[in-house]
């Protein structure tokens, strides 16, 4: 039975619609993959200018307790495009498959259209070497309140979010090493303001095989994600059962070919410290296309 | 009249081979470029698209693990090397060095200075860093028309014009 504090004075259908919430929000990372960077953090690499890339793929994410079951099914669409060699924008357009919420025995779901973003990421230093690039980056973005706010569960936050971030990362023949840290500032709507969350990553990688071009080219990399996650507000006053803090292992991989690539992982929870009484990540699985034209 | 008639005639050719000779000078057949921080094949994509842009360009061949991209000219034309670093840079990595391949004659501009000149498309490589065992030969194709083929670096200087280091200059037949 999950206990609401008193002085909250919570209904609990307000309670069950936090919870489709908070478990939305925990999925949207706001992450735009480009193929040779980490899955589930961020890398500083842009696409050739005049370049456009796009990217489909299906993201999973199941979290549990002994009351409630979350499940979450998003189709990842992405649009890139190079403004110049260090300049890229991007726009994601996620699609809901299917959200299910099970609670206290009450099941919920619902599809459509997500939250649509804008990001630019700008890479400002770059060291080139024979088979070597040094980069890092930063990142700004917006996300727009487009999903239906008002279905159950809610496909939307219903607020205009931003994130920004900083990555680098080294790119070699053998190896590939990448570090970022992400901040996504909520800022709410009407009643509700999800807290804000921080990302901090690690990556290394290795290519079992030497690469050549017009081959296929295989990367595999073991991520190290943290996420801080603060407190819901709700109507003014934190929400008890909300933030904490996780951490993830997480390998990935991708695999190449000339322009087109396939890439995706697992985030496996290391270790959880989830507020109150929430249920905890089970895993988070992304398997995804991109094609560069 | 008949000696008449051959008069015109040499005129004619010589006519025809004065305007002809400045239109086939030198063709640029084959450019190397080491590309620097290029260590993926999905990411060297870029590079392709951009090289395939340049004019006279016919295929291309690129080679991951030395850093490299190869270029072959299209058949009858050349390459146009001017354009080749900024494709390189536009895909996002660093050209360290361009070699080129190129046959054809030698010019010598108004200061006395050896010239590889392109027509089509036009384009102008100050020989420099000549090496004294190529001097013979690269003097033999600017004042006799001696057909030689050269292999050597180009460098981009400051104001965006091209140098031509030669490493190898041999006679060829026409």
């Amino acid at each position: 039975m999950t206990i609401i504090p008193v002085h909250m004075r919570l209904t609990f259908l307000k309670y069950f619609i936090i919870r489709i919430i908070v478990g939305f929000i925990i999925s949207m990372t706001f992450n735009s993959v480009f193929a040779h960077e980490p899955i589930f953090g961020l890398g500083p690499h842009t696409i050739y200018k005049g370049g456009f890339g796009l990217e489909m793929g299906f993201e999973r994410e199941s979290a549990s307790d002994s009351n409630e079951k979350e499940k979450n099914l998003v189709l990842h669409n992405e649009i890139i495009y190079g403004l110049t060699e260090d300049l890229a924008i991007t726009l994601a357009l996620p699609y809901v498959l299917d959200r299910k919420l099970d609670a206290e025995g009450i099941e919920k779901s619902s599809s459509g259209l997500s939250d649509t973003s804008l990001r630019v990421k700008y890479r400002f230093w770059r060291h080139d070497r024979p088979g070597i690039q040094d980069s890092a980056a930063f990142i700004i973005g917006t996300k727009f309140p487009t999903g239906d706010a008002d279905k159950s569960p809610r496909l939307g936050s219903g607020s205009t979010d931003f994130l920004f971030g900083l990555a680098a990362g080294r790119e070699s023949l053998l190896w590939y090493y990448f570090g970022d840290i992400r901040y996504r500032l909520n800022k709410g709507s009407s009643d509700l303001k999800v807290g804000d969350r921080f990302f901090a990553d690690v990556a290394i990688g290795i290519r079992p095989w030497p690469a050549e071009y017009l081959k296929l080219d295989l990367v595999v990399l073991a991520e190290l994600n943290w996420e801080t996650l603060m407190r819901n507000e709700l109507d003014g006053l934190d929400v008890s059962n909300s933030g904490g803090n996780l951490l993830f292992l997480s390998p990935s991989f991708f695999l190449t070919y000339r322009n087109w690539a396939v890439k995706g992982g697992v985030q496996i929870p290391l270790y959880q410290n989830l507020y109150g009484n929430q249920p905890g990540e089970d895993y988070r699985f992304k398997l995804a296309v991109e094609i560069h034209f | 009249m008949h000696k008449l008639r051959l008069s015109v005639q040499i005129m004619f050719v010589a006519i025809i081979g004065f305007i002809v000779t400045p239109i086939i000078e030198a063709q640029i057949r084959n450019v190397t470029v080491a590309v620097d921080g290029m260590a993926c094949p999905f990411c060297a994509y870029g590079v392709e698209k951009k090289l395939k842009k340049v004019d006279g360009v016919g295929s291309i061949t690129i080679n991951i693990k030395e850093g490299t991209a190869v270029l072959e000219a299209k058949e009858g034309e050349s390459i146009n090397v001017s354009q080749v670093p900024k494709a390189i840079k536009d895909s996002g990595f660093t050209p360290r060095t361009i070699k080129i391949a190129a046959t054809g004659y030698i010019k010598m501009d108004k200061q006395q200075r050896l010239m590889l000149q392109i027509s089509k498309p036009v384009q102008s490589l100050l020989l420099v860093d000549i090496k004294d065992t190529a001097i013979e030969r690269l003097l033999a194709s600017a004042t006799s028309g001696v057909r030689i083929k050269i292999v050597g670096i180009i460098q981009e200087k400051s104001d965006g014009t091209f140098t031509l280091s030669p490493q190898v200059v041999e006679e060829v037949s026409k």
